[in-house]
């Protein structure tokens, strides 16, 4: 999987925040690492910037990386809200690959184990 | 008759309750007596003193149990803001220390507890999670190589429990260098509290010190937190000396925000790919007809469920719905200390490498208070 599937991610994670299973989203933390060169890494990190500003209403003021450049990547987004984000992105060339999200709110957290299996969704 | 006397300083509502019962617990172990400062508040000593009289022990001035040749071991959760004096106090009388986690409310505190501790040659330990059954595979993998080279370290210590929802609508959390006042009686500070744990399993598992820090705290769940103007949770982004890049993500989120006491986990990104260590895993899962996991009561002395004494005034359901295939036992930690005693070997996590993590602590602090990283 060099490239994730954000798109079916973002909407199941959409849905429990319409429908309030998880109050206001406060913070997430999302760990992914692929298969894949540095540019799937980049499109993997632009992927997980437009999940994230789609669950907490817009764009970060705030943002500080690092790594990066044929290493893992960490960032942390920070929101004018107070809201707060840490990615890390990574890729490889073998091995296991996966990762996890989580997205705490105000009144509960949303998991998700990202499997290699869920590149078959893309 | 045991062969290791040991003092216990503190009492009910601080980690003394647990500590303190499962020395007490250890055949070659016996308590002699629970001891403190004199003239603390009338709620500490109150506290200390329900706790000698549960254990059935005396409550002693500290300074008369330090000079009984029957005292070998002192095991000290004094208030934070005390912890650097006791600490010393306790090292320089030639006793072992076991120490409450974080080792100190000021970097300069850690190092006198580290250093007096140094000089006296006694064995120092402090309560970290580096003895549980998955910190301690996350190590194993890196040693046997099934864990490759390793290129990031990713750690979450995130404890489920207080009623959340409560914060009011609009806080947004600014961020302060730490005034060095740690003990609350609602609430604690959750990057201080909880992030020293993931600081110190990033820490031992690299075998690295860190290099930069970035923070961000927030206001996200409790009113408790934000009427005491601390934060409820803290993420760290952490760049280790070798370049290695790291994170943290520490605090509490809620008692129904998971499905055991909340997500403890090391995740390792290697030559190997990655790869998870996480406590209750692997698990079985319960799917019944019992009634669901639901807030308990709050208790107006803890409403945080930071203390098992004013659990059992709540009673609290079970969470009984994860039951892990393996299981770290509840006094692996303070065993792993008496066993170090017993070999006069040094323990994992020593008063001098919890320097550290004070120093870490308060650049996080710092970083985000500022918004920019901070260089140590």
């Amino acid at each position: 999987m060099p490239h994730w599937n954000w798109d079916s991610l973002r909407v199941a994670f959409q849905q429990v925040i319409d429908q309030g299973g998880m109050g206001r989203p406060a913070t997430l933390r999302l760990t992914l690492h692929t298969r894949g060169t540095e540019a799937d890494a980049v499109q993997n990190l632009q992927g997980a910037e437009v999940a994230v500003a789609s669950w907490f209403g817009g764009k970060p003021n705030s943002t500080y990386s690092v790594g990066g450049s044929g290493a893992p990547n960490v960032t942390a987004l920070k929101w004018e809200s107070g809201q707060s984000a840490i990615l890390s992105v990574s890729v490889g060339a073998d091995g296991a690959v996966g990762g996890n999200v989580m997205l705490m709110g105000s009144h509960g957290t949303v998991y998700h184990d990202i499997a290699d299996s869920e590149s078959r969704l893309s | 008759m045991a062969k290791y006397g040991i003092i216990a300083v503190g009492g009910n509502r601080t980690h003394l309750e647990g500590y303190a019962r499962s020395f007490a617990a250890d055949p070659r172990c016996e308590l002699i007596a629970i001891a403190d400062e004199t003239g603390l508040s009338d709620y500490r000593e109150g506290l200390n003193r329900l706790l000698a009289s549960e254990l059935n022990v005396p409550y002693l001035p500290l300074e008369e149990a330090l000079s009984r040749d029957d005292v070998h071991i002192v095991c000290i959760c004094a208030d934070v803001e005390r912890r650097g004096r006791v600490g010393r106090l306790c090292a320089e009388a030639g006793k072992h220390i076991y120490l409450d986690k974080p080792l100190a409310g000021s970097v300069e505190d850690a190092r006198m507890i580290a250093e007096a501790a140094e000089t006296a040659g006694v064995v120092n330990q402090m309560f970290s999670q580096v003895e549980t059954v998955w910190a301690d595979a996350a190590r194993q993998a890196l040693e046997n190589g099934s864990v490759g080279n390793l290129q990031a370290i990713h750690c979450d210590m995130l404890m489920a429990k207080g009623k959340p929802g409560t914060v009011p609508d609009g806080t947004v959390r600014q961020e302060k260098p730490s005034d060095g006042k740690f003990t609350f009686v609602e609430a604690k500070r959750e990057l201080f509290d909880m992030g020293v744990y993931p600081i110190a399993l990033v820490t031992w598992l690299t075998g690295q010190r860190v290099k930069t820090v970035y923070g961000i705290t927030g206001n996200y769940f409790f009113k408790e937190h934000a009427s005491l103007g601390i934060e409820d949770f803290g993420s760290l982004v952490l760049t280790m000396e070798n370049g290695l890049v790291a994170s943290i993500t520490s605090g509490r989120i809620g008692a129904t925000s998971h499905p055991r006491s909340g997500q403890q986990r090391i995740t390792m990104i290697s030559s190997s790919g990655i790869a998870t260590f996480s406590e209750g895993e692997p698990h079985i899962e319960v799917f019944n007809d019992d009634p669901p996991f639901d807030t308990p009561t709050v208790h107006p002395f803890d409403p945080m469920s930071m203390w098992s004494s004013t659990s059992r005034d709540t009673q609290p359901l079970p969470k009984d719905r994860w039951v892990p295939l393996t299981d770290t036992a509840e006094h692996a930690d303070i065993q792993a200390f008496v066993d170090c005693v017993e070999n006069g070997t040094v323990p994992r996590i020593t008063a001098r490498d919890a320097v550290h993590h004070i120093e870490v602590i308060m650049a996080g602090y710092e970083s985000a208070a500022s918004g920019e990283p901070v260089d140590l």
